[in-house]
């Protein structure tokens, strides 16, 4: 039988050569050599290649090989040379990164301009609105404050609201903020007994009518914005995002209004709530109101201004209250911070892109000298 | 002075000493490194670079044999070489005179005191063997190299090629075997008792 030499044999015949073998593993190596002519024939082979490789003539070196001190500057130089590669990897690599973030910031932007603007706007505003509500409610200012400087009368915008503006709450930040002007606008002459809620759900198109003749309709006690006709249409709510047009300097936010704003006394609760119709039958005619002009629209902040429809009188609960949307987490940063975010990690990629390249062609160059 | 002496020394920044150490070494450096390559001019770049990169080193030298630590260091210069060679166009083994003709035998190969058909021959199984080396993988060659050529043992080799000592021994039983195959290729150049059946 004829007996086949594996790699094992191989490996034993190598260090038996060597003398690298147990005495265990050479007896028996031995006693395989002297059975098998085949395994015998392959120590000779490898005996004889070994006998070749160690006949090889010693080689001198052609030149004496010091070291010199100019020798090890130059080997450090190259040292640095060598770091070529790894530049042109960093800066493939940041390459990449910014064009992924590009494309990624495109995408995202255009996709949710919309759906994160109504998320950002509830949240931030909601307790400073409720705080100044019911600082406004429990103010008992004398009424002879004066009205603030920007009062002027309503009807001049009403004229310029349409008859039924259907008003989206939530929207583009880029509007006024009206609401925090209106609620601060709330008369000095309201009583705390008084109830007011402000029902607000995002999630739904709140239809408020600036009709004038909706005026009329006793409703006085939630004074709020009608936007004009050239305003976003997107709601009142959508004023308070902070990074919106800023309110003027002469903006009557802080004061008190006057009691010229015969809006709210304890005669004209309404008694029914909640209601699609109020049921206040004080009816404001002459007050004056307050305008705002910005750049993009013009606003009339009053409180003689009807409530929307879905804005009722809740006489169990004494403040004025704006409840946060149940599907918008306040956890969510703010749009612009985000998009300053990541603009300044593209520039950040965009500067290790370029700096590595040149740094990566300039090795190139020199080590090519 | 002896070599620890030396070594101690050129840590210190004294360059004579370590060219002392370059003196002793420079030699086995050069030939492990011509086996491995197998041509002159790569072989003296990587035994300078050698040199110059254990000076720059020789802090990280922790003792031991410093022969071992040298043969590495030319180990992983000719690794480089290698894979830079395989990168770019390949580079003919043989030296070329003015015309661009291979010339028969290189330099370090002729002896005066030969016969020329003896030297023809000799030169040419050298040539055979050398190219047989070639054709093994980096690390069979290196270790083939260390153990047959520079005759080192096993753990030298081990200490050297940076592998434990089995490893050292599968390899140069595969690279011997390998050998063998290839040589049996130049029958008609080895001696009659190396002649390989």
């Amino acid at each position: 039988m004829k007996y086949q030499t594996t790699s094992r044999d191989y490996e034993l015949l190598s260090a038996y050569l060597d003398n690298q073998l147990g005495s265990e593993d050479r007896a028996h190596l031995e006693s395989r050599l002297i059975a098998d002519p085949e395994l015998q024939k392959e120590f000779h082979e490898i005996s004889n290649t070994r006998l070749l490789l160690r006949s090889m003539p010693k080689m001198r070196a052609p030149r004496n090989f010091y070291v010199t001190a100019k020798d090890t500057k130059t080997a450090r130089t190259r040292g640095f040379q060598r770091l070529a590669p790894a530049y042109g990897i960093v800066s493939a690599i940041a390459t990449i990164l910014l064009v992924l973030l590009i494309f990624g910031d495109r995408l995202v932007t255009s996709t949710s301009q919309v759906a994160l603007a109504p998320a950002s706007v509830a949240p931030i505003e909601s307790v400073p609105v409720q705080k100044e509500i019911e600082r406004s409610i429990v103010s008992t200012s004398s009424p002879t404050e004066a009205p603030p400087v920007m009062m002027v009368e309503a009807p001049a915008i009403v004229s310029t609201a349409p008859p039924s503006a259907e008003l989206l709450v939530g929207g583009g930040p880029e509007i006024a903020t009206p609401t925090t002007i209106y609620l601060n606008a709330l008369p000095p002459t309201s009583t705390p007994e008084i109830t007011i809620s402000i029902m607000t759900d995002q999630s739904i198109t709140a239809t408020i009518s600036c009709d004038g003749s909706k005026f009329s309709e006793p409703y006085p006690t939630i004074p709020y914005a009608c936007p004009s006709p050239t305003s976003n249409p997107s709601g009142f709510l959508q004023g308070i995002l902070p990074t919106s047009t800023p309110i003027s300097a002469d903006s009557p936010t802080p004061t008190p209004y006057s009691t010229s704003a015969p809006t709210l006394t304890s005669t004209s609760t309404p008694t029914t709530i909640p209601s699609s119709t109020p049921t206040a039958t004080s009816v404001p005619t002459e007050t004056p109101a307050l305008v705002q002009n910005t750049a993009s629209e013009s606003m009339v902040l009053g409180p003689t201004l009807p409530a929307p429809l879905d804005q009722v009188m809740d006489t169990a609960n004494p403040t004025l209250t704006v409840p946060e949307p149940a599907e918008t987490p306040g956890t969510i940063p703010n749009f612009d911070f985000l998009q300053y975010l990541v603009l300044a990690i593209e520039l950040s990629l965009a500067a290790i892109a370029i700096i590595a390249g040149i740094m990566a062609i300039i090795l190139r160059i020199r080590a090519g000298r | 002075m002896d070599e620890i002496a030396l070594i101690q020394a050129a840590k210190g920044g004294d360059l004579d000493s370590f060219n002392r150490l370059v003196l002793a070494y420079q030699d086995m450096i050069y030939h492990h490194a011509f086996r491995m390559i197998g041509e002159e001019e790569s072989a003296d770049d990587a035994t300078q670079t050698t040199f110059i990169s254990a000076y720059n080193h020789l802090s990280s030298f922790r003792g031991g044999s410093f022969k071992a630590w040298l043969l590495r260091i030319v180990t992983n210069a000719c690794y480089d070489e290698l894979r830079r060679r395989k990168r770019r166009p390949t580079v003919p083994l043989e030296p070329t005179d003015d015309t661009g003709e291979e010339v028969e035998s290189a330099r370090w190969m002729v002896d005066p005191a030969e016969q020329p058909e003896d030297r023809i021959q000799r030169v040419e199984l050298q040539r055979a063997i050398q190219h047989c080396l070639d054709r093994l993988p980096d690390e069979f060659r290196s270790t083939v190299v260390m153990v047959d050529i520079q005759g080192m043992d096993y753990f030298e080799a081990s200490q050297a090629i940076g592998k434990p000592i089995g490893t050292i021994k599968s390899r140069l039983a595969r690279a011997r075997s390998r050998l063998r195959d290839c040589l049996n290729g130049f029958a008609e150049l080895l001696p009659s008792g190396f002649r390989l059946e």
